[in-house]
């Protein structure tokens, strides 16, 4: 029973979604932009920020 | 054949930038996924995507290719869903899972879409490093350590989350289910 109903709520996250026509163009078009947009400074992606506290140690 | 996902990144890095649409094109509905389960919405989504991309383009020079590209990319896609998050949290908006339920679940029947609805609302009530722990384990398959990785915490954390989460989604669940299964069984007794 547990693995049915598991099994199920995976399928359902497994699903998925429609790609926009353009998607891929869009991000090349900002890949090719020798200008970084504003707001997005180089990523460091080895050090991701800290996941948030659990509320039970933040809300005490 | 298709090129391997190192042999785009070597193009990459060799000043090939065409290939990167190559690895763009091959990882963005992934990585939609991800992202819309995590942020339950569409526009915000696409967002934190396409931002991750750009990202990760910019940081190839300090790319690692012992990693595997896909997980080295969800962590940058992890950290800009974080992003999102905590912005969204100032702003105290109010989510309505339906939008992205329904489109995940297609041209469902309505008791698909309304399973899927009930899918995507429990996946809400995880704590965030619930859920990403989970999505990246159950349907990015990420291993521990990738996970460990690209959320900045050790692999028994990783394990006990994605065990908490989903302990907590069957039994949020459990009622939606029986009822889905009730229905289903009224459905094969019924005449057609």
């Amino acid at each position: 029973m547990h693995e049915k109903l598991w099994n199920e709520i995976e399928r359902d996250l497994r699903r998925e979604p429609r790609m926009e026509d353009g998607a891929v163009a869009d991000v090349m078009s900002r890949v090719r932009r020798p200008d970084a947009p504003p707001g997005s400074p180089v990523p460091e992606p080895e050090t991701p920020p800290p996941p948030e506290p659990h509320p039970r140690r933040a809300g005490s | 054949m298709h090129p391997a996902d190192s042999e785009l990144v070597a193009r990459v890095r060799e000043g090939d930038v065409e290939a990167f649409a190559a690895l763009v094109e091959r990882h963005y509905r992934t990585c939609l996924r991800f992202a819309m389960r995590m942020l339950d919405d569409r526009a915000d989504a696409e967002e934190a995507v396409q931002d991750a991309f750009v990202r990760a383009f910019r940081a190839l020079p300090r790319y690692d290719d012992r990693n595997r590209f896909g997980a080295w990319l969800f962590r940058i896609l992890v950290n800009r869903c974080r992003t999102v998050l905590a912005r969204r949290k100032s702003r105290e908006r109010l989510f309505v899972p339906l939008d992205v339920a329904a489109e995940l679940a297609g041209p469902a029947s309505t008791p698909d879409v309304e399973w899927s609805v009930d899918v995507q609302r429990a996946l809400m009530r995880l704590r965030p490093a619930l859920r990403e722990a989970l999505l990246l384990w159950c349907v990015e398959d990420l291993t521990c350590e990738e996970i460990a990785r690209a959320t900045g915490v050790g692999t028994s954390a990783v394990k006990m989350r994605v065990k908490r989460a989903r302990d907590r989604m069957r039994e949020l669940l459990k009622e939606s289910h029986d009822a889905r299964e009730a229905l289903e069984r009224d459905r094969a007794g019924s005449p057609a």
